[in-house]
């Protein structure tokens, strides 16, 4: 291209063009070599470019209030229409729409008052807490996995030659679940109940390898434990791929869950069958993934690749009926730590890479992150 | 035949996914579904219908412009949102009417949404600004402006529309008008500053 002298006018021109993605690939350069020599240029291009922001702008909010007036003349023809169809007790149409929301309102003040009421007496009953916390009953079961039995019971076949009982009894490895990761820095959260009374808790897949992790905080009415990587070469997961749900998710939504019922991961999936969990709790959901022990503290993951949960037991006569504690528990949690001050820094992944993908590729992202934890217990 | 998907946009996400589409059936959804959250809180809180629907549309503007250009996380339900939105606006207007202590009663729950609020400023004085910009910038520059940056019409329509000799005379044309248009605008802009 000959020497590049643009007057005003070819420069705005060549700008546009740009903007537009007009000009081919010989002409992207040039430009570009030009602007990217001519801070002079450059900030014209940036100021024509902020112009042409505010024009879209305006645009768009004046086809937006168009479109809006539009729905709105609609709209209130409907209610009008609605509204005389039901009662025409009142002889001023315009005023229908009051009328209707005037109609809701002392509804909505007794519902209030009755949930009052009834978290009242929710926190009542369980003491300390303002939801109804599950209680460890009959017909509840943990899911942690007791590693030691099963051990046990595939030792019978290779223990002749094992015999030294006796003194000094190491730690044995007690129970297994599951965890994930809850920031990038290194923290994971898992079921309470999984870890408690332990003497040494580790995490493991195949990503990271084994590392040595410290409990840094529990929360037992929720069933749910922060734990912290405590090995000083660890340098984090790299950014997470999912984000967490701070709302309730629908009925008969699709979800899944990576766990670790055995040594290796195994994906379970199913669908949200209630919005509570075991005998009314209102903080989990009833899930119809076939969930075992080692499950629990397994992510539940929806459809967009958000966290919606965490697994933490099934009911014991009833084979479908899985639980997971909804993941505003775990947010709740991460408000809680971030009152200590080494923890004050937490930030939540923002960015969810697995919304657009097929469940497949999906699993391969999430896999990295969902760990096998296992707790190590001398006084059992 | 192009199929026409319709949704019922029942979650949130859907919703937003329609917004961010620019689907004229979504904004049918989200304006329909939320409009009596606004309404109530506006004629519960010495406001009228006709004060509600100005509202509401200027809530929805807000919501828009937070799903096209800036950052599309939600932190609560979109219910939630729009309400805190509306409630942080109409607040503001209860104190331009000026009258001393001026406090709202809830019938939902709420954020404060600093930021977004910020946001909602910075676009409501752009808007102001380019509005100002365009209603003084005479004719025929503002339609020419708006034919070429707004409708996307090229050069040589353009030429042929306002009956330019050739291409360089619309170009020469457009150029004086965008000039006029951008020394307005920042005019504004600093008449802005100074107050």
């Amino acid at each position: 291209m000959e020497n590049f002298n643009l007057n005003s006018v070819q420069f705005i021109d060549w700008a546009d063009r740009y903007l537009n993605g007009q000009l081919t690939i010989d002409e992207t350069t040039a430009f570009e070599n030009l602007l990217a020599t001519n801070p002079a240029m450059f900030s014209t291009i940036e100021q024509h470019q902020q112009l042409i922001d505010a024009l879209a702008l305006y645009d768009s909010r004046a086809k937006l209030k168009a479109q809006m007036s539009d729905i709105h003349m609609q709209y209130s023809a409907e209610l009008n229409a609605s509204a005389n169809n039901i009662a025409a007790t009142t002889h001023e149409p315009s005023h229908n729409l009051i009328a209707k929301v005037r109609e809701i309102r002392p509804m909505r003040i007794y519902l209030a008052a009755a949930s009052v009421a009834v978290v009242v007496s929710l926190s009542i009953i369980s003491g300390y807490n303002y939801f109804e916390t599950k209680v460890a009953t009959k017909g509840y079961k943990a899911l942690r996995r007791d590693l030691e039995k099963i051990k046990k019971s595939q030792h019978v076949l290779i223990n002749s030659y094992n015999n030294n009982n006796g003194k000094d009894e190491p730690i044995v490895e007690r129970f297994g679940g599951t965890g994930f990761a809850l920031t990038s820095s290194g923290l994971i959260v898992t079921s309470y109940h999984l870890i408690k009374d332990n003497d040494s808790v580790f995490i493991e897949n195949n990503k990271v390898g084994r590392l040595k992790v410290i409990e840094v905080y529990s929360n037992p009415a929720a069933d749910i434990s922060v734990l912290k990587i405590a090995d000083k070469n660890f340098d984090g997961f790299g950014n997470l791929p999912y984000t967490f749900a701070n709302k309730d998710n629908d009925l008969g939504e699709k979800v899944f869950t990576l766990g670790y019922p055995r040594e290796d991961v195994v994906y379970g999936e199913g669908s949200i069958s209630s919005h509570t969990g075991f005998d009314g709790d209102t903080t989990a959901y009833q899930i119809s993934i076939p969930v075992n022990p080692g499950n629990s503290g397994g992510p539940l993951v929806d459809e967009h690749g958000n966290i919606i949960g965490l697994i933490s037991g099934k009911q014991t006569e009833n084979e479908g009926a899985a639980f997971a504690i909804k993941s505003f528990c775990i947010l709740q949690s991460v408000d809680a730590l971030k009152n200590d001050t080494s923890f004050s820094k937490i930030n939540l992944s923002k960015r969810n890479a697995l919304r657009a993908l097929p469940r497949v590729q999906q699993l391969k992202k999430l896999q990295d992150f969902v760990f096998v934890v296992k707790v190590f217990n001398k006084n059992f | 035949m192009a199929a026409i998907v319709r949704t019922l946009y029942t979650t949130d996400d859907v919703l937003i996914e329609g917004i961010k589409l620019d689907r004229n059936d979504a904004l049918e959804v989200l304006y329909k579904r939320f409009y009596a959250t606004v309404l109530h809180l506006v004629i519960s809180n010495n406001g009228s219908e006709h004060d509600a629907k100005d509202l509401y549309q200027e809530t929805v503007l807000i919501v828009y412009e937070k799903f096209r250009y800036g950052n599309t996380e939600l932190t609560c339900s979109l219910k939630t949102f729009i309400y805190s939105i509306a409630r942080n606006l109409w607040l503001k207007k209860l104190k331009e009417k000026g009258s001393g202590n001026v406090s709202i009663t809830d019938n939902e729950s709420f954020l404060n949404l600093t930021d977004e609020m910020e946001n909602a400023d910075n676009n409501e004085k752009l808007h102001e600004q380019i509005s100002v910009a365009l209603n003084n910038l005479g004719e025929p520059c503002r339609s020419l402006i708006e034919d070429f940056y707004l409708k996307g019409l090229n050069m040589s329509s353009i030429t042929e529309k306002y009956a330019y000799s050739n291409s360089d005379t619309a170009k020469t044309q457009k150029y004086k008008c965008l000039m006029r248009l951008k020394k307005m605008f920042l005019n504004t802009n600093n008449d802005d500053k100074e107050d």
